[in-house]
């Protein structure tokens, strides 16, 4: 079931209501309730899948029960490795399995041998990066003495499970969700007034400009070789705008639908592209899993202490690996790398942490300097995306160098023109500018609009919000997938 | 104390739920008045629907089946009385549907015309981009098949700012989505749009008819 479509919106108040007038007294019904919702939101998508996602709920808490049982090291880390080789078997199977079997026979072959690769034909079960790294920080939190095995399963299934963060997080860890789980929770009016406005948000970052901007990004990449470097440099323009906002957007909504449920899940995003250095991106891109890697990977591998070469290492091992959970593709790996060779300087030279709170705080303009070096943070973003968007290695490098080079030719500055005129228009630049203004007024807010019209008077703020849903419905129709359902 | 507390949360839900309630209803009403207007845009749909209705029991020759089928032959030739209840891309599990609905009602039919393609055997509106023409038989025919809300709903299959486009030009220029003739062949007099098919026209099929053709989304 998709956020964004007229099911969800269905489902959504159906589960509301019995959530808070039929079980609000009773916190173990309200668990029932939320485990049995997110399975049939998760059965809606394909129910054969469900299957999978109950067998490593099952074995997470399984082993988290006999590792906080076990009596000597030695079993414990047996249950603890079963668990980690288990969780990452599926994973490896169903997602990078084909990818290594077609990447062996290329490189034999170019040795002179030629193997027929057997892969298998199965689609990825959705969520399944996202709920296995759920599990995984459950069982590495519990190995490390961090938490102690939650022992009502319905509680720990919960928090697998959760229907908001169940395909496309954030991934949470058990530190933070699970005691929200186990407390009682009352029904909160800001709070939920202020989930809706979230929600609202995520709504008019996926429908009017993710989907717009996909339409032109596909367009571009799809037939790049029929476009100008100009062209070629809008397309990268909205994709960089399209992954920002269908990824964030669909993290605002489920932030925003579990704070009607009482619960605060983890901030995913924090206005990225305004950020001045690529280690502040970082810090404000798809931070549930950055944090994750930073806290299961890069501190266990030694993070930045030791020498120069371990810093090194430890960089690209992180980036790379976080490309690669993107998915089984060189493109993600390439995106990756390339992430790692912008942050390197910084690390190397102690400049890593320079920019801790969001650009301009207290203040309505960025200086010169603050602008400059968001507006060169946001050039490497976008020449990082072409990979990350590429269907093949081969076609990112392409794609760069006609789009580098043909920004040289300037006859081909007409073609460029005549084709925005043709097939995009000034609509998406207005709607992109309009966006980009009000998360430019909300950047030390939680998300763009949660202060906005606050202090209006009500019929104002009314409008106001009657207007951003009139915009999501005008540029509404057939509903449009996610593109992190896909990792 | 414990009694205090839960009056105060119930009411702090209603408070809630009955203030969004009333923030929606006019989104609400817009909407369904929407899907109204759109309903009452004549189409081919709701033509054959009403035509099938009042004269059933006169049609000797029946056709059915996609546009082949309604671009190739004129009914207007035939010397039995004919009707075409063919529609774009139509398949043969609807043409049986239709049959069924009207099987009591064709009392002088004589001939039944159906078109075998080499997709015909296998491909469904809901295997692929021809999803969205479910609704139009729910909708005008009343054959319902498969359940998803999209399939009831004019507005939810299409894109909003082309429904209110739809709107608009009917009530303004009496454009409607009636394409078909009186005994529901469809016409094309447009060269453009026949030289296009000629050049594109077999890919596009190949396309539209593939079953799963989901997975060509750069065709």
């Amino acid at each position: 079931m998709l956020f964004n479509s007229i099911n969800f919106l269905i489902f959504l108040p159906i589960v509301f209501f019995l959530y808070w007038f039929i079980v609000q007294k009773n916190l173990k019904g309200q668990n029932i309730l939320l485990l049995v919702a997110s399975y049939f939101f998760y059965a809606c998508w394909d129910w054969r899948f469900l299957f999978l996602l109950i067998f490593s709920t099952l074995l997470d808490y399984f082993t988290g029960l006999k590792m906080s049982q076990a009596e000597n090291q030695k079993v414990k880390k047996f249950w603890f490795w079963l668990s980690i080789i288990v969780n990452l078997g599926f994973l490896g199977t169903f997602k990078y399995y084909n990818f290594f079997a077609a990447s062996f026979a290329t490189a034999i072959s170019n040795i002179g041998f030629h193997v027929n690769p057997w892969t298998i034909n199965v689609i990825l079960p959705v969520g399944i990066s996202f709920y296995t790294f759920h599990g995984l920080s459950y069982v590495i939190d519990i190995y490390n003495d961090r938490i102690k095995a939650e022992k009502n399963f319905i509680d720990y299934s919960v928090f697998v499970s959760f229907f908001p963060l169940l395909v496309a997080g954030p991934i949470e860890r058990a530190t933070h969700l699970l005691p929200q789980i186990q407390q009682k929770r009352e029904f909160n009016y800001s709070k939920a007034v202020n989930g809706l406005r979230q929600i609202l948000w995520g709504f008019f970052k996926k429908v009017v400009i993710a989907d717009q901007c996909a339409e032109y990004a596909n367009m571009i990449f799809n037939n790049q070789a029929g476009h100008s470097g100009l062209s070629l440099l809008m397309g990268a323009l909205f994709f960089t705008f399209q992954i920002y906002c269908d990824f964030s957007g669909y993290s605002d909504i489920a932030l925003g639908t579990a704070k009607l449920f009482g619960i605060d899940l983890l901030r995913n995003f924090a206005f990225p592209y305004f950020s001045r250095d690529i280690a502040e991106f970082w810090r404000r891109w798809h931070i549930s899993l950055s944090s994750w890697f930073r806290d299961y990977l890069y501190i266990p591998l030694g993070g930045s202490k030791g020498g120069t070469w371990k810093k090194i290492r430890n960089t690209f091992i992180i980036f790379i690996v976080s490309g690669f959970w993107h998915g089984a593709n060189w493109t993600f790996i390439a995106w990756g790398t390339l992430n790692a060779i912008y942050f390197l300087p910084l690390l190397l030279t102690n400049n890593n942490r320079n920019n801790l709170e969001i650009v301009a705080k207290g203040r309505k303009l960025p200086t010169f300097k603050e602008s400059i070096s968001m507006l060169s943070t946001f050039a490497l973003t976008v020449l990082a995306w072409v990979f990350f968007r590429s269907d093949n290695f081969t076609n990112a490098l392409l794609f760069l160098k006609n789009l580098l080079t043909g920004l040289f030719i300037k006859k081909s500055y007409i073609s460029s023109i005549v084709f925005f005129n043709k097939h995009i228009g000034f609509s998406i630049v207005f709607f992109l500018l309009l966006f980009m203004l009000i998360e430019w007024i909300g950047r030390e807010q939680q998300f763009a609009i949660e202060k906005i019209g606050l202090k209006w008077k009500r019929p104002v703020r009314l409008l106001f919000y009657y207007a951003i849903i009139l915009t999501i419905i005008w540029f509404s129709g057939k509903e449009q997938q996610f593109i992190y359902f896909q990792f | 104390m414990i009694y205090i507390q839960n009056l105060q949360l119930g009411y702090s839900i209603k408070k809630w739920t009955i203030k969004l309630f009333f923030f929606l209803l006019p989104l609400f009403i817009f909407l369904v008045t929407i899907e109204l207007i759109l309903r009452n845009i004549p189409n081919d749909y709701s033509y054959k629907r009403k035509y099938l209705d009042e004269n059933a029991e006169k049609i000797e020759v029946l056709f059915l089946g996609n546009s082949h089928v309604s671009y190739d032959i004129n009914p207007a030739f035939i010397q039995l009385r004919s009707f075409k209840a063919s529609h774009g891309s139509q398949t043969i599990d609807y043409d049986y549907m239709l049959i069924e609905k009207y099987s009591t009602r064709f009392k002088n039919l004589k001939y039944l015309v159906i078109p075998i393609d080499y997709f015909t055997l296998f491909t469904r509106f809901s295997d692929g981009w021809e999803e969205n023409r479910i609704k139009n038989y729910n909708i005008y025919y009343g054959m319902h098949q498969g359940f998803k809300i999209s399939y009831y709903f004019e507005i939810l299959n299409n894109k909003f700012s082309a429904n209110i486009s739809r709107i608009i030009r009917f009530y303004t220029n009496s454009i409607s989505h009636k394409y078909c003739k009186n005994l529901g062949n469809s016409f094309n007099d447009n060269y453009p749009i026949q030289k296009e098919m000629i050049d594109n026209g077999s890919f596009r099929a190949f396309v539209q008819h593939s079953i799963n053709n989901k997975k060509f989304p750069q065709a």
